[in-house]
């Protein structure tokens, strides 16, 4: 029944008592809805012992519009710092404000986190976190002279926002792509008990990274889940449980145009998954670590923690997270706009750490940050333009942490790195980056030249990244 | 900079009447959680230089916006935007004649207009579509920020400070919502808004990001541009979009200057990169078709490289805000919003630039000059016509364009039949009166027609049922007359006007959903921002925004709080209640207003099984009644899609 007036506190009443109602009701009442299999599943959960635990979740930091990775790692040796210097001018860090950092590789250049990363020094400090130099979107080992002669493949429309986010996530070059994540998802959908809610989860919505076939990432709030009001398949109101069931029918209807059948399977599955998955995040303890006030990243990552504290719940092994961060696309007011988003990032991915202590999670938990590319050495008075090769971040208990891995570019301009105006030419290829991710995430080797495309091309198939 | 204090609703347990609740981070608003805007805190590169801000007077500015050459000449509506609160026709008789050409005119209207209305189809049905196009091109036009200042005065804010108040944002912007919703449900000029709203996904701008933080007004007169272009040429457009200081802000064009080897410095390569491939020609070589060129090893041919994009760059160097005297100033005078940026030869680089390999633009042209030139160059481009063409489609017809209609109005865009290039009051003219617009959902029933947007879905139900708004009542008690609040529609719906996470729209057009869509190798662009935790939000929304919103209901609350950024307006559902005794013919009406009689006879025969189900013994019964119809129509898969 519609509620207007009393029949509000009446609805009020219903909430608080839920819990109890879900426990108290007979199956044979639920028929074969959705929350039915979540009963029967929790129960399963309940029963199990789940030995050693072979749970492994990644999760993807994606720094919408090209961070710049060369101000967030600065050299602070003499040397290297005045050739920063000289090609940044009035965008470089001042060098008395980086945050030293000590590396397990001793290159002879000593470095620095930029000033608001102090969240990031603490987890590289104490070998949490590792720094990968370098990387970008490669088909094969690419110089600067190859380069210049156009004698090496390089991935399409370089310097393009959304064709080297489209690379970085599917890492290919032809027409119809997938997401590489997709793919591996594929590989090892049998994975998970529930095959009901995807391996996939989002939290910013679509996605090319955890797409290909028909998988299609599921898609989470950062509020969490909400469930269709109105529309309970196992309410007590006569009335709402036939207006479900006659929603039912109009998703299950048959349709000619193409559209309205996606529609219809898109809306199903959002409205079986809601209950399910907003049941199983919401009987979990709440999680004690504090997590950043205003900061987006943080609160999405609060909520991947939710749904991973629910991993038994929702009987799920393996899972992959996606969140998209925007405005790192700072062709002007860089400096003032970076500290900020540097610092979003810095707190967000400490206090995430720490959630995955607290669920004794972390070495189960591998986040790494990807971007569309790494932005130009040189400066258009007060920004950057789209480079190429960057540096990123990875961080967890299983990450070989506290380290500088692959090759740091010269920073001079005209250097065999630079292809011009400080567009650096990536030294390790993104492909390298994710089979190495993938293998720890437990992508089986031998289908990896499906996956990863291009890894073929490079002599060393994944990197040190973990222990 | 966006406001991080916003209010959402929530449905607490299907109950209609919801819980307000503070949410911190803001739809896609980043933490940049900073009390000095982007704009402001852009400090000047010249060290020591002192700060001002020119002053300049409301009515000065008004007199100087809004001039554009060849899309100016249709007078300004002086028309009070109100309800609609007369009654409607009677409806045509299922099986007549006039049945037929009232669904034919439901279709039209839905590509054409925010939504039809019953007097809008008895109109189109009685003068025709070719008329109704003519009138439309003539219609008086509602104006975003001229109604948006005299919304200012009304609430006691100023409409054009000297300097912006970063505390007034969230409230500001608000107002240019209320605006947006106004013109677009209750305004006359229907087609020249809905172009408008389309042209606002092609040449995007957005205050999601930073830089468009409390420039509400510069938003407002941005819509104003693309609505005076609307029946415009696109050429103008593009160059009133190129030097209008949001554009300027959004993509770094305002302040970029030449090349300075002391400074170690060159061109800002943004907005040259985006004009091109956002705005003009796109990545790849097409054909008049919209196909992609393949070369001799079947590869798709770019259409520039790093070379243009750096020699473009050049181009639009030594720009800056109209209300400065020198370059390295800033300012945060609310008039910098609004009018055209300024040039300053000095900061602008007058070497030769050498556009797609053998375009030359030669050394010593002013910076006017080197606008005009590279304009023409792009506008020349054989991609343009299909580039832009096929999206105008996608946006007001079709997701899928069969090559032969995106020829046949990319034709028309590259010649208007008197040599002109351009002229969209042409082109629009093409769209809607193609074969394929109004027969489409009978030749190509698979793959005909796109997903409604939430903007539009929303819109289509409102004036199909003359909405109201509802007063707003502020902390000191004022209460305002009635408003259309529907500005929390991004973190809703992941769609809000003017309020994209980026400059490639809510969603790219030709984004394919995983799966059969894909598979079929067909593009959705709107399926992008239809994920698992929108359709459900949405599907709440409409639950909440449709029960109980008759304007006969006195139980209804009189008014609501200024601060939220979502409240349900009323609707006026006196004819439907009349038949609500007679639910199949409740279902026809609504078959026809809402889907232009494309209800299956299935889907008909499942709602009706329902509605038997319900009471219809008083009057609140038959108000139920409405809204139980109304509902499960609006979340229903055949409504979901326009065809």
């Amino acid at each position: 029944m519609l509620c207007n007036g009393d029949d509000m506190k009446n609805k009020t009443q219903d909430s608080i008592n839920r819990r109890h109602f879900l426990r108290s009701i007979g199956g044979a009442a639920l028929g074969s809805s959705a929350l039915y299999a979540t009963m029967a599943r929790l129960q399963m959960a309940n029963a199990l012992v789940v030995p050693g635990d072979d749970y492994k979740a990644l999760v993807c930091v994606f720094l919408l519009g090209g961070n710049d990775a060369f101000n967030m790692i600065v050299p602070s040796s003499t040397t290297e710092y005045e050739h920063y210097l000289a090609t940044r001018k009035t965008l470089a860090i001042d060098k008395s404000t980086l945050l030293p950092i000590s590396p397990t590789t001793n290159s002879g250049v000593s470095y620095g986190l930029h000033p608001s990363m102090t969240g990031i020094k603490n987890l590289f400090d104490n070998k949490n976190l590792s720094l990968l130099a370098n990387v970008g979107s490669l088909i094969e080992p690419t110089s600067k002279t190859a380069y210049n002669s156009r004698t090496v493949a390089v991935p399409p429309q370089l310097f393009s926002h959304n064709d080297q986010q489209t690379f970085m996530q599917s890492l290919q070059s032809t027409s119809q792509r997938s997401g590489w994540m997709g793919r591996a998802a594929e590989l090892m959908n049998t994975a998970n008990t529930n095959q009901n809610l995807s391996m996939n989860i989002s939290l910013s919505g679509s996605n090319l990274w955890q797409t290909a076939g028909d998988i299609i990432p599921y898609s989470v709030d950062q509020n969490g889940v909400k469930d269709l009001g109105y529309l309970k398949k196992n309410s007590t109101d006569d009335r709402e449980r036939l207006r479900a069931q006659t929603y039912q029918q109009l998703l299950s209807q048959s349709h000619n145009n193409i559209f309205q059948r996606e529609f219809s399977r898109t809306q199903q599955r959002a409205w079986n998954l809601a209950d399910e998955v907003k049941l199983a995040i919401e009987t979990q303890p709440a999680i004690a670590t504090i997590f950043p006030a205003n900061n987006n990243l943080a609160t999405s990552l609060k909520m991947v923690a939710n749904i991973i504290a629910a991993r038994n719940s929702l009987q799920m092994t393996k899972q992959t997270f996606f969140i998209g961060i925007g405005d790192y696309d700072t062709h002007g007011d860089q400096l003032n706009r970076h500290v900020k988003l540097l610092q979003q990032l810095s707190e967000g991915l400490s206090a995430f750490y720490a959630a995955t202590v607290e669920l004794g999670v972390a070495d189960k938990v591998t986040t790494f940050t990807a971007s569309d590319f790494g932005r130009t050495l040189t400066s258009n008075g007060d920004g950057t333009d789209h480079g190429w090769g960057s540096h990123q971040m990875i961080m967890g208990g299983a990450v070989a942490g506290g380290d500088i891995i692959g090759t740091m570019p010269s920073l001079q301009i005209g250097s065999t790195d630079d292809i011009g105006e400080g567009r650096v030419i990536p030294t390790t290829s993104m492909d390298q980056y994710a089979a190495t991710l993938a293998n720890w995430y437990g992508v089986p080797g031998n289908n990896f030249t499906d996956v990863f495309p291009n890894l073929i091309n490079f002599s060393a198939p994944t990197l040190p990244l973990f222990i | 900079m966006k406001h991080n204090l916003c209010f959402a609703a929530f449905l607490v347990n299907g109950c209609w009447l919801s819980a307000l609740l503070l949410i911190t981070a803001c739809g896609g608003g980043s933490s940049t959680n900073t009390s000095v805007s982007a704009a402001s805190s852009r400090a000047s590169t010249a060290p020591g230089s002192a700060t001002t801000s020119s002053m300049i007077s409301s009515s000065s500015i008004n007199g100087s916006v809004a001039q554009s050459s060849s899309a100016g000449s249709v007078a300004v509506s002086q028309k009070i935007l109100a309800p609609d609160l007369t009654a409607d026709p009677e409806l045509p008789a299922k099986g007549t004649e006039a049945h037929a050409k009232a669904a034919e005119a439901v279709r039209f209207l839905t590509q054409a207009t925010f939504g039809p209305t019953l007097k809008d189809i008895d109109h189109l049905t009685l003068v025709g579509k070719g008329a109704w196009l003519e009138e439309q091109f003539v219609e008086p036009k509602n104006l975003h920020m001229e109604l948006l200042l005299k919304r200012y005065e009304q609430i006691g804010l100023v409409p054009v400070p000297t300097k912006d108040i970063d505390m007034e944002a969230w409230q500001r912007d608000v107002q240019r919502s209320d605006i947006f919703w106004e013109i677009n449900v209750w305004g006359k000029d229907q087609l020249r808004q809905r172009m408008a709203y389309a042209l606002s996904q092609i040449l995007v701008i957005s205050n999601v990001a930073d830089a468009l933080f409390n420039d509400s007004r510069g938003i407002a007169h941005y819509n104003d541009i693309l609505a005076n272009h609307a029946f415009g040429n696109y050429r103008e457009l593009l160059e009133e979009v190129t030097l209008n200081p949001m554009m300027g802000e959004y993509l770094n064009m305002v302040r970029n200057e030449k090349a300075n080897a002391e400074k170690n410095i060159r061109p800002d390569e943004n907005f040259a990169r985006e004009l091109m491939q956002l705005f003009s020609i796109g990545l790849v070589e097409l054909n008049i078709d919209g196909t992609v060129k393949l070369d001799d090893k079947n590869q798709p041919i770019p259409t520039y490289d790093q070379n243009t994009i750096k020699a473009l760059a050049r181009v639009f160097t030594g720009w800056n805000l109209a209300t400065i005297t020198n370059w390295w100033e800033w300012t945060d005078s609310g008039a910098s919003e609004i009018l055209p940026m300024k040039a300053f030869p000095a900061y602008h680089d007058i070497g030769e630039k050498i556009l797609f390999g053998n375009k030359i633009i030669p050394a010593g042209k002013t910076p006017q000059q080197d606008i005009d030139a590279a304009l023409d160059i792009l506008f020349a481009h054989n991609n343009i016509a299909p580039f832009i063409s096929k999206q105008l489609i996608q946006r007001l017809v079709t997701s899928n364009p069969s090559s032969a209609y995106v020829s046949r109005v990319a034709s028309i865009f590259n010649d208007n039949g008197m040599g002109v290039k351009g002229d969209l009051k042409a082109v629009v003219k093409a769209i809607l009166l193609d074969d394929e617009a109004q027969n489409g959902y009978k030749t190509m029933p698979d793959t005909f027609g796109k997903l409604r947007e939430p903007i539009l879905q929303f819109s289509a139900i409102w004036r199909a049922f003359h909405v109201q708004g509802v007063p707003a009542k502020n902390a000191a008690g004022y209460i305002s007359p009635p408003r259309l609040r529907f500005y929390g529609t991004g973190r809703e719906m992941g769609q809000r006007p003017f309020g994209s996470n980026s400059v490639f729209n809510f969603y790219r057009p030709d984004y394919q959903q995983p799966g059969a869509i894909k598979t079929a190798n067909l593009v959705s662009p709107e399926f992008q921002i239809l994920t698992e935790s929108f359709t459900v939000a949405k599907t709440n929304l409409m639950t909440w925004f449709h029960f109980w919103t008759d304007v006969s209901n006195t139980s209804l609350a009189k008014d609501f709080n200024a601060d939220w950024d979502l409240f349900p307006p009323r609707m006026n559902f006196s004819k439907a209640k009349t038949l609500a005794n007679q639910r199949a013919q409740l279902i026809d009406y609504l078959n026809l207003l809402l889907m232009a009689n494309q209800m299956s006879a299935e889907m008909q025969q499942i709602l009706l099984t329902y509605l038997n189900s319900l009471p219809v013994s008083n009057n609140v019964e038959k108000e139920i009644m409405v809204y139980e119809a109304l509902f499960l129509v609006a979340a229903s898969p055949e409504y979901a899609v326009q065809r």
